[in-house]
């Protein structure tokens, strides 16, 4: 997967390059809207993370480029100002996804490849880890080809460890996915030990493996080993 | 009271003391005058009476001369003796008592000394006094009358401009964006009252304006730092050979970095509120969306073994989605946080209402100050302290109201959603 990182803040280009790369992508990044440009134009990506705030422009402005372009890469905005307007607009001109900042580097790594999933056409459309099938968009679960009952959120958190295999999810990171991005401020912390303990549950009564780790009291791991 | 009443009132008060000295001066000078006059008539009458008497046969006690009382007395001693004085006669036809003038001195009349008195009636001086009185009195009605006169006339034609300026400030808000603009007037006073108060709440609302935008702003440059630590974190956690002690610290900033971006994202929606960028409003329905947040809670509830009892009905509003959810989160996140363990929560929607009511520890602050910013009864390191401040934020946007009562150790938050 090749992926072109639009950042104007050096440690957050290095991070995101340091996670999607152990993830198996190729990344490039670009630290000015003039570098930016000029990738976006030359270059074929699978997906696209747009900052808006750029050095010598906006990010809106490559958006618009790429689609009159006819650009097949997934675009995600990446912003730090979380304003329902810079959203709407950014999804009105043709980008996929809008992550607002501070996000963790597992979301944003859900977030490429849910993303990844719906453009690919005819590709899989199916999420597949060994006896665990999820459909998203039947939004069905199946272990062992028998379907599961999942709520909103614990279906929400499966999707999100399936994003993150091996990867140590904080507490802090798993409440926030499943807040979602409503501006929300609800304590989720709490909420998410019993979601997972429930999900846990379900899934090995229906004899899937035991996947899910505590990791120290500070997060949760999707463990395959 | 109005500044023309009170002037009007110490006019009043200024021109009756005026008068009233004025009056006796004038009352003592036109007796002094008239007393005087009246003396040198009797004076002059003296010589006639003493020529009158002495042609006389027989001296009486009392006797009228061309309308005047004389009255005779025989003199004790013979010593020159001239007074006039004050006194006063029984009138039978007027069935009252008339002042005299009174002028005594020694006659000797064939060698017998008299006190001889001639009185004089003062009664026309009297109402010639007055009639003068009187005739002042009118003016100074008169002029009174007219004088308020003048300063209702003024009251409604200089002063108006002053009234229009303090119905205007009175109408001013410095949160609107509209400037206040104030007339232009021929008194100079007034105009530069006008022309201050305008740049006054200019630079007032410049200020105000910025400070909103200072915090938006502040907030919006707190996030990149927070990205930058959260996911230097992210990446700290992926390399598993560390000590156990490492994982502990790094889940303390995991957490503090967790609760700055809920503060940061709490006082930015705040300021968004304030500063009206959540204007649009659609229909929302209520019922759906609590069932939907109440479902989500549901692990939740059984985990501190909660008891849910709702009562629920259809209730449609005018709001912003985004507040429509926070709104329902913050309550609901309160009911749950500050509950105790097997506790209880009652949810009633319908009737223009949300009422709220949970178990929970006493408070120790009274309920309506939990609503300030950063406020907190709970010694919860998780609270953020904004909670209810936000909730207010909603409601006083929409005009709506919202009250928290605790009884018998039940808190009870409720929110009406008529405009109020």
């Amino acid at each position: 997967m090749k992926i072109l990182i639009i950042e104007d803040e050096p440690a957050l280009a290095q991070a995101m390059t340091t996670y999607l790369e152990q993830e198996g992508n190729l990344c490039e990044t670009a630290a000015t809207f003039e570098e930016a440009w000029l990738k976006s134009g030359v270059y074929e990506y699978d997906c696209i993370l747009v900052d808006i705030g750029l050095p010598g422009g906006t990010g809106l402005d490559i958006i618009r480029k790429l689609k009159k372009e006819h650009k097949q890469a997934g675009i995600i905005i990446v912003s730090a100002k979380d304003s329902i307007d810079d959203k709407i607009t950014g999804l009105e001109i043709g980008s996929d996804d809008y992550l607002p900042k501070p996000f963790h580097l597992a979301e944003l790594n859900a977030r490429i490849k849910a993303l990844l999933r719906r453009r690919k056409f005819g590709g899989e459309p199916q999420i597949r880890f060994r006896e665990i099938v999820v459909d998203p968009q039947k939004q069905e679960v199946l272990v062992n080809e028998m379907p599961i009952r999942l709520t909103r959120s614990e279906y929400a958190l499966l999707l999100y460890f399936l994003a993150n295999p091996n990867r140590v999810l904080t507490k802090e990171s798993v409440a926030e996915h499943l807040s979602g991005d409503s501006a929300d401020l609800l304590d989720t912390i709490d909420f998410i030990y019993s979601h997972i303990k429930n999900l846990r549950k379900k899934l090995m009564d229906a004899g899937a493996g035991d996947y899910i780790k505590s990791v120290y009291g500070m997060g949760y791991k999707w463990s395959v080993t | 009271m109005k500044l023309l009443q009170r002037t009007g009132y110490y006019y009043l008060i200024f021109s009756l003391m005026v008068f009233l000295l004025g009056a006796l001066v004038m009352f003592l000078a036109l007796r002094l005058v008239l007393d005087y006059e009246t003396d040198e008539g009797l004076r002059h009458t003296s010589k006639v009476v003493k020529q009158y008497l002495m042609d006389l046969d027989t001296l009486p006690d009392r006797l009228k001369i061309m309308d005047e009382v004389v009255e005779l007395q025989l003199a004790p001693t013979a010593t020159e003796v001239e007074v006039f004085s004050d006194t006063s006669f029984f009138d039978p036809e007027e069935q009252e008592y008339e002042p005299y003038r009174k002028f005594t001195f020694l006659d000797s009349i064939r060698g017998q000394n008299y006190l001889v008195s001639i009185n004089h009636s003062r009664v026309e001086s009297q109402d010639l006094i007055t009639t003068i009185l009187l005739v002042n009195l009118g003016i100074l009605s008169l002029l009174l009358v007219s004088l308020n006169q003048v300063n209702r006339f003024l009251s409604r034609q200089l002063w108006r401009p002053f009234y229009q300026t303090i119905q205007q400030i009175q109408g001013f808000s410095i949160q609107d964006n509209e400037k206040l603009e104030l007339s232009h007037t021929q008194t100079e006073e007034f105009d530069q009252l006008n022309r201050s108060l305008e740049r006054m709440t200019e630079k007032l609302q410049r200020d105000y304006r910025s400070l909103r935008r200072f915090t938006e702003n502040a907030s919006h440059e707190m996030q990149t730092p927070l990205a930058i630590m959260r996911n230097q974190v992210d990446l700290l956690l992926q390399n598993a050979d560390r000590p156990a002690a490492d994982f502990a610290s790094i889940s303390h900033l995991s957490e503090a970095i967790s609760r700055l971006r809920r503060l940061n994202s709490a006082l930015l929606l705040l300021t968004k509120i304030e500063n009206e960028q959540y204007q649009n409003t659609e229909r929302v329905q209520l019922l759906p969306l609590l069932e939907q947040k109440l479902a989500a809670l549901q692990p939740l509830l059984e985990e501190r073994n909660i008891n849910l009892q709702t009562e629920l009905s259809e209730l449609t509003l005018d709001i912003h989605p985004v507040l429509a959810d926070v709104l329902l989160n913050n309550l609901l996140e309160n009911a749950i946080k500050h509950n105790l363990p097997n506790g209880q929560i009652g949810i009633f929607l319908g009737n223009g209402k949300l009422r709220i009511t949970n178990t929970g520890a006493p408070l120790s602050t009274p309920p309506a100050e939990l609503f300030e910013r950063f406020a907190k009864e709970s010694t919860k390191q998780q609270s953020l302290g904004l909670g209810l401040a936000i909730v207010r934020e909603i409601c006083t946007l929409y005009g709506w109201s919202v009250h928290y009562d605790i009884q018998q150790g039940e808190h009870q938050m409720e929110v009406s959603f008529h405009a109020q």
